[in-house]
């Protein structure tokens, strides 16, 4: 289940899957382990906001880093 | 000293630059605002500031990332200041944790700690990162003086993670990472995360060291250095920060903007800001108008006794001229007060998620909006900031269809038209439609010939929404007034009296008044009746046009010198007609410039044809729509007929590439 396709609007991200450069930048956001909370979905992209060690940000992630992201709930 | 400011996007380090240095550098609530390095000495003269675009990490993704990692990395700093915003302290430090490892000698400063959710112990984290910390705000006091003595005493931050087994053991490998500038410790870390920059630098195969294939490259071996970072970070703010979730308050705002209304929501926003801009400053303007033309008759009355040029210079060239853009400084200030406020609350940050599907449609991303809404103060800010766009032939789309949203030098000849003709501020509304619609046809062409790859390979992180901050509006909308301002005493005074001079003297009789045997006449009626079909086949129409090519503002003062808007245009549907030409005609030198830079010398000359010639038929259609299907119908008919099949054809030919590009990851 990805972040995309997840029916749940919150949940944990325990997997990043994709390309080395991509995987590597979303790493580097401290996107492994983080938790979400999904503010609007859109055909092409998702408003999300997530949260690791306590500290959060909101951000817009387009449909294709979306479905590379595995979540549960 | 020579001082970096380095960091994340939006986290105020272009404010900061601007307060060190006293310069007035473009800011915004959004990625992208600052594209490459610029620097300045500071206050007192001792220092030099140099400020650095946004940067996530120093594996770069984007060519202004690439900027902030080559200089951070190579451009011999004493000291890197390290700008973090204070409610995003963790994300915010990743990239000090690298630059420690690369040894570069650090200061911490927390900046908008005016806005800091939780309670904030600097000299927690100072003590845990070993360097000085400074906290700063615009409300608070000059920190000046506060960041040059924490400057004095930076250090490389205490990192403790280097230490780690996998890292150590390739450090110890690396004979060359000195003789490439890096320390050890960096050049191991970035290896086992398969940084082929780096790779290629110490003369490693970089596609050995980079390349991969399935998902979830790397392992968890190629994380382990961020997860050591991140650990440290954790270990660095535990207890010195106090955590609050700010964006849960707003939740409900983002369910209603960002929902299925977003994008018609959107689009009445920039309505209303277009049209309360022309209505609410047309009583000042008309008021301003009138004083300018008051003035300009006192100064020909007051030099009665001097020669009649003088007279006619100072009156038409000067005071009319330049006055006749500054009538219009009430809708420039008002439009920069209603984006400034949209900005600072957040919004605007959001745009980017809000018009991603539209986008999409034309192969780019939501990231081009921000192109769009630069473009309407300077069109070349917007050619630039197409920089923050990863794909390069995205880009450089961006960058090509930029010009064609009208900047605040258009919306001066907008007004003055409008105004005078009597048509309103949806015909201003009518002229940003019009100029969206063919950045969007020439976007909708290019994507069926250029290959571009739309979706952005990262995450755009936006503000929480907050209460626009009355002096941070103040601050931003004197910084783009004064702009304007300047320009107009300078470009647009200049080019104002130069053609003064060639409209009102000729070679053979001196000065004439602004008679037809000018210099200026002489020249442009040879070109005047290229654009009899659109209405405004006249020499003085065409010498403003000329004008425009060196600043659009100079469109209104060339014509107030020469006789004003009546004597330019016979009818409102010539007018028109002019207002759509100005609308999309050839971009200004400067953005020509700035293209030029960015894609090259053949796309800004494919770019002044493309605009000349969209302005061209756009007029022309409206104006044979408007006046002379009446009188010469069996004419009018027949070029429409002609140009019907031309759309018809084009569409058909579109379609069938699009379908073809479609079915072809199908047949694979």
């Amino acid at each position: 289940m990805t972040l995309f396709d997840s029916p749940n609007d919150d949940g944990m991200i325990t997997a990043i899957n994709g390309d080395a450069e991509t995987h590597r930048r979303l790493v580097d956001l401290g996107l492994l382990n983080a938790r979400y909370r999904i503010k609007a979905r859109r055909k092409s992209a998702v408003c999300v906001y997530f949260e690791n060690g306590g500290h959060g940000f909101c951000a817009v992630v387009e449909a294709g880093i979306a479905k590379r992201l595995e979540v549960e709930r | 000293m020579r001082i970096a400011l380095c960091g994340n996007p939006n986290v105020g380090k272009t404010t900061l630059y601007n307060r060190l240095t006293r310069s007035n550098a473009p800011v915004g609530n959004w990625h992208g605002v600052t594209v490459d390095a610029r620097g300045k000495r500071a206050k007192g003269g001792a220092h030099t500031v140099v400020d650095l675009p946004g940067a996530y990490s120093l594996t770069a993704r984007s060519a202004e990332e690439g900027v902030t990692r080559d200089e951070a990395l190579f451009g011999g700093y004493d000291v890197i200041a390290y700008v973090a915003e204070v409610n995003n302290l963790r994300r915010n430090l990743y990239m000090l944790t690298q630059l420690a490892e690369a040894g570069k000698k650090c200061i911490l400063i927390v900046n908008m700690m005016d806005e800091a959710r939780g309670k904030v112990d600097l000299g927690i984290i100072s003590s845990r990162l070993g360097i000085p910390v400074v906290g700063t705000s615009e409300k608070r006091k000059d920190p000046t003086a506060e960041i040059f003595a924490a400057a004095e005493k930076a250090r490389v931050p205490r990192i403790d993670y280097l230490s780690d087994g996998s890292i150590l053991r390739l450090a110890a490998e690396l004979k060359n990472a000195d003789k490439s500038g890096l320390t050890a410790g960096f050049a191991a870390a970035k290896l086992i995360e398969r940084d082929g920059y780096i790779a290629e630098k110490l003369g490693c195969d970089a596609a050995g060291c980079a390349a991969c294939g399935g998902c979830n490259v790397g392992g968890a071996s190629a994380d382990r250095p961020a997860m050591l970072r991140y650990a440290y970070i954790d270990r660095a703010l535990d207890g010195a920060i106090e955590r609050v979730d700010a964006y849960k308050k707003t939740d409900a705002i983002d369910r209603v903007l960002l929902g299925k209304l977003a994008l018609p929501i959107f689009f009445l926003i920039m309505t209303a800001v277009f049209v309360i801009t022309f209505e609410a400053a047309k009583p000042l303007s008309d008021l301003l108008s009138r004083l300018i033309a008051t003035a300009a008759e006192r100064a020909r009355g007051g030099l009665g006794k001097a020669p009649e040029w003088v007279g006619s210079l100072v009156s038409d060239g000067v005071i009319g001229g330049v006055g006749a853009v500054l009538a219009f400084l009430p809708q420039v200030v008002i439009l920069f007060l209603l984006t400034a406020l949209l900005q600072d609350s957040g919004y605007m940050s959001r745009v980017a998620f809000v018009t991603d599907g539209f986008f999409k449609k034309l192969g780019l991303s939501g990231r081009a909006a921000f192109s769009v809404i630069l473009g309407l103060g300077c069109s070349v800010t917007a050619v630039l900031s197409a920089r923050g766009i990863a794909d390069a032939s995205a880009r450089r789309r961006a960058a090509f269809a930029a010009p064609f949203v009208p900047c605040s030098a258009r919306l001066a000849v907008f007004t003055a038209i409008t105004a005078y003709f009597g048509l309103g501020g949806l015909t201003v509304a009518a002229m940003y439609v019009c100029g969206f619609i063919a950045a969007v046809v020439v976007l909708k062409i290019s994507s069926a010939f250029v290959k571009t790859d739309a979706a952005e390979k990262t995450i755009l992180e936006i503000p929480p929404y907050r209460l626009p901050s009355p002096s941070r509006v103040a601050r931003s909308v004197w910084s783009s007034v004064s702009s304007f301002v300047v320009r107009v005493g300078s470009v647009i005074l200049c080019v104002g009296v130069i053609m003064w001079v060639l409209s009102n003297f000729s070679v053979a009789d001196g000065f004439t008044g602004g008679g037809e045997n000018s210099l200026m006449c002489t020249l442009a009626s040879l070109v005047a009746p290229v654009f009899s079909p659109l209405g405004f086949g006249n020499w003085r129409a065409v010498t403003a046009l000329i004008s425009g090519i060196a600043a659009k503002e100079t469109v209104v003062s060339v014509i107030a010198s020469l006789g004003g808007l009546g004597e330019v245009f016979a009818s409102r549907h010539a007018a028109v007609s002019f207002l759509i030409f100005t609308c999309l005609y050839v971009p200004c030198i400067a953005t020509l410039g700035a293209l030029a830079k960015e894609n090259g010398v053949k796309s800004a000359l494919l770019s002044a044809l493309v605009h000349t010639l969209s302005a061209y038929l756009c007029s022309y259609l409206y104006y044979s729509a408007a006046v002379l299907i009446r009188t010469d119908t069996a004419a009018t008919a027949a070029v429409w007929s002609c140009l019907a099949a031309v759309v018809a054809t084009a569409s058909a030919v579109l379609t069938v590439k699009t379908k073809k590009k479609r079915r072809k990851p199908q047949a694979a």
